[in-house]
């Protein structure tokens, strides 16, 4: 009894506090360059770790230039947003918008009549402080560039997502984003998602390969989503592609949300395989090439 | 049934597709690989990456090739106008040097004697007649 008196004694005195239950993850998916897939990607990311049960919160800081809500169909259900939270016209409950299906995935609107300076690092910085309290997961769609919209965006994240397609001038501008993504101490990880990979321009070597950027990058792989058509009927049904179970882009993005959880799920290929011609020639020259 | 059909004609269904993405396995094929898109493309983009990532903007790179020839002319005469100053990968390493070549001006008697005092300088560099390369590199 009294060694273990003399024990406490001799650490600390005052009361320790009740470890809080681990804070959700905030994590920004960005990519210097304009339309590469940010949104999309958000969008099917965190419907995808909503549909294993996680908590979620979608936040798009793309102010003045709100999609979010329209990827995931919810445009119509917008009462107030991010700005109004800040601006105090109401509280930060009031502005999350349910999902139509998920009852734990919500996103966090942005403005869109308003400009980026209406929303400052600070800002973002207190949102998310509130946000990963009640969540697993905290997405922030990021704006396009590397300005201060960029810098806002990036200021409250732990993890980033970097979205790149396998174009020079996308990869050059997702470079430039790694380099201020590293140069910003309170990022602590941050992996690729090559996005509208398109394997029978690679097989042809009319394209560069995931491997091609992975190497040029040297960043790790978080997951690669093929040019997909479905991307585009979903977009506009309002509904992310993560939830159609035959769609290959839909499956690509629900393995992304199972690594970002923690699985190791291996990487899809997205070969098409080779038409029957091809076979029937290759089977002609008695070299069958291997499936 | 219809897995096997798939089977038979060699083609993979989502969930027995498992590709390992590892970075060695980017194989250009031998004889197409100079001037395909895909390698070109791939080879431009390290170039232009190089030089983004040092930050050397060209004014830069002037003004270390004035300061270079200010030094240099100290010691040795050399032609202005024929010095290069490139930033290049050694495909083995990968390691990035910044590649000086600067044309040296010898006159026929001095020739023992400049190569001397190169040599001093530079102790590896080999020393060509009318010509002589000095490679620095950087991290
Ligand atoms: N894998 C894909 N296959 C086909 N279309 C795609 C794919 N990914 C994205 N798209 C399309 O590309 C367009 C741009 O996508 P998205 O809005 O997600 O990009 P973004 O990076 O958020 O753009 P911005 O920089 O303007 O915010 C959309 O029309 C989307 O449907
Ligand atoms: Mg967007």
């Amino acid at each position: 009894m009294t060694v273990e008196k003399d024990l406490m004694d001799s650490t600390e005195k005052a009361p320790k506090k009740k470890s809080a239950k681990p804070k959700g993850r905030v994590i920004v998916v960005t990519s210097g360059k304009g339309g590469v897939g940010k949104t999309t990607t958000t969008a099917n990311i965190g419907t995808g770790l909503a549909r294993l049960g996680f908590k979620v919160v979608l936040v798009d800081t793309d102010i003045g230039l709100r999609n979010l809500d329209i990827l995931m169909g919810l445009e119509n259900r917008i009462v107030y947003n991010l700005i109004d939270v800040l601006e105090g016209r109401c509280r930060l409950q009031q502005a999350l918008v349910k999902d139509k299906r998920l009852p734990n995935l919500t996103l966090l609107p942005a403005a869109q009549t308003r400009d980026k300076s209406a929303l400052n690092e600070e800002h973002m910085v207190e949102i998310c402080k509130q946000l990963r309290e009640v969540a697993d997961f905290v997405l922030l769609d990021c704006p396009a560039g590397i300005e201060q919209g960029f810098q806002t965006a990036i200021a409250a994240a732990d993890e980033a997502i970097v979205v790149a397609t396998p174009e020079m001038s996308s990869v050059r501008d997702a470079d430039r984003v790694i380099g201020l993504l590293e140069a910003k101490n309170t990022i602590e990880d941050y992996r690729l998602v090559l996005n509208r990979v398109r394997p029978a321009l690679v097989k042809m070597n009319d394209m560069m390969s995931t491997e091609d950027v992975l190497e040029i990058l040297s960043i790790r792989l978080l997951g690669q989503i093929p040019e997909d058509k479905d991307i585009i009927i979903s977009t506009n049904r309002g509904e992310p592609v993560v939830n159609i179970e035959e769609s290959v882009s839909g499956q690509a993005y629900r393995n992304v949300a199972k690594r970002i959880a923690g699985e190791d799920v291996p990487f899809l290929n997205l070969d098409e395989p080779d038409s029957w011609v091809d076979k029937l020639k290759a089977l002609f020259k008695g070299s069958r090439k291997q499936a | 049934m219809f897995k096997q059909l798939l089977n038979l004609f060699g083609l993979t269904t989502i969930e027995q597709a498992n590709i390992s993405v590892n970075p060695l396995d980017r194989n250009f094929d031998a004889d197409d690989s100079s001037n395909s898109g895909r390698s070109s493309a791939y080879n431009r983009l390290r170039l232009v990456l190089m030089h983004d990532r040092t930050q050397l903007e060209p004014h830069v790179i002037e003004a270390m090739r004035d300061e270079l020839v200010t030094v240099i002319s100290k010691y040795i005469e050399i032609d202005k106008q024929d010095i290069e100053l490139n930033l290049e990968t050694d495909p083995e390493t990968n390691q990035v040097a910044l590649m000086a070549s600067i044309p040296v001006k010898l006159k026929r008697d001095a020739v023992d004697a400049v190569k001397d005092a190169v040599a001093k300088e530079l102790e590896t560099v080999p020393v060509s007649k009318s010509k002589t390369s000095l490679k620095t590199s950087t991290k």
